[in-house]
């Protein structure tokens, strides 16, 4: 289960990676958990290019999800 | 400040030695003290995903979401305490488990050039339509390995609960029904850990 033997385009695999990690996982409420709202910036605009997936790599070739 | 990193069961905490563990329960928390908060850029994320998903190669795993944090370790206890026989439980569930993310994104129908506003909502309707069939199409398919299958948010993307000796099967044969349509472009990923598949844990 490594990153790097993903077939399907390392880049789609990184977003959706980056995506899971924010968007997925545990979730704890209640008052105990800062949050980061600027994390919410990268989720919303890898969010913005992960619509067409072939067009993923080019975009973040760029660096536009920085 | 501590960030939390997975969930694990309390036998498996040694399989992360670059991280203090806290053991609550049956279960052992994953977790760091740092002096700043977790980075916002996307490689700080895919720095933090790349150690997750190590660390489920060789444990299972309840990942939690990035950049959560607790003020202290008296606090993660007061969570750990809390949550841990819930977290045990989805632990034993998805153990073995992994998950794949599948992209369905269908060919655009070109659009007449003259249209009225009830042909317009017609092509708009039997566009969802088409997505709609793809996406049962792709629960089928996947039907027999797969143990849950979630739309993700954004509806082109299907997360998908399996074991993982079966992941390779999956990915195949949703390969191979991409490759026989020409009218959708099916992209898989992963395996990941089931990040899709977590939230059961905070529900009462």
């Amino acid at each position: 289960m490594t990153v790097e033997r993903i077939p399907g385009g390392e880049d789609v695999a990184l977003v959706d990676l980056v995506d899971r990690l924010i968007g997925g996982g545990v979730v704890l409420t209640g008052d105990v958990v800062l949050s980061l709202a600027g994390v919410d910036l990268v989720y919303l605009g890898l969010r913005l290019v992960l619509a067409p997936a072939h067009e993923v790599g080019p975009v973040l070739s760029r660096g536009a999800v920085r | 400040m501590i960030v939390l990193h997975a969930v694990v069961a309390r036998d498996a905490a040694a399989v992360a030695p670059e991280l203090r563990h806290h053991d609550a329960g049956q279960v052992s928390v994953l977790y760091e003290e740092v002096a700043d908060p977790p980075g916002r850029d996307s490689e700080d994320v895919v720095e933090h995903g790349r150690r997750v998903v190590q660390l489920a190669e060789h444990v299972p795993l309840l990942p939690m979401r990035y950049g959560t944090t607790v003020p202290d370790l008296e606090r993660l206890r007061a969570v750990a305490e809390e949550r841990a026989e819930a977290w045990s439980r989805r632990l034993a569930e998805l153990a073995g488990r992994c998950e794949l993310v599948v992209h369905l994104e269908l060919s655009p129908v070109p659009a007449p050039v003259a249209v009225s506003g009830r042909d317009y909502l017609k092509a708009r309707i039997e566009d969802v339509r088409r997505h709609d069939r793809a996406v049962d199409d792709a629960r089928m398919l996947v039907g027999r390995w797969t143990q849950e299958v979630r739309l993700l948010v954004d509806g082109r993307r299907l997360a998908v609960l399996l074991r993982r000796e079966d992941a390779d099967h999956a990915r195949a044969a949703l390969e191979s029904w991409g490759r026989i349509r020409d009218d959708l472009e099916v992209t898989v990923t992963g395996p990941w850990p089931p990040f899709s598949f977590c939230e059961e844990v905070e529900r009462p």
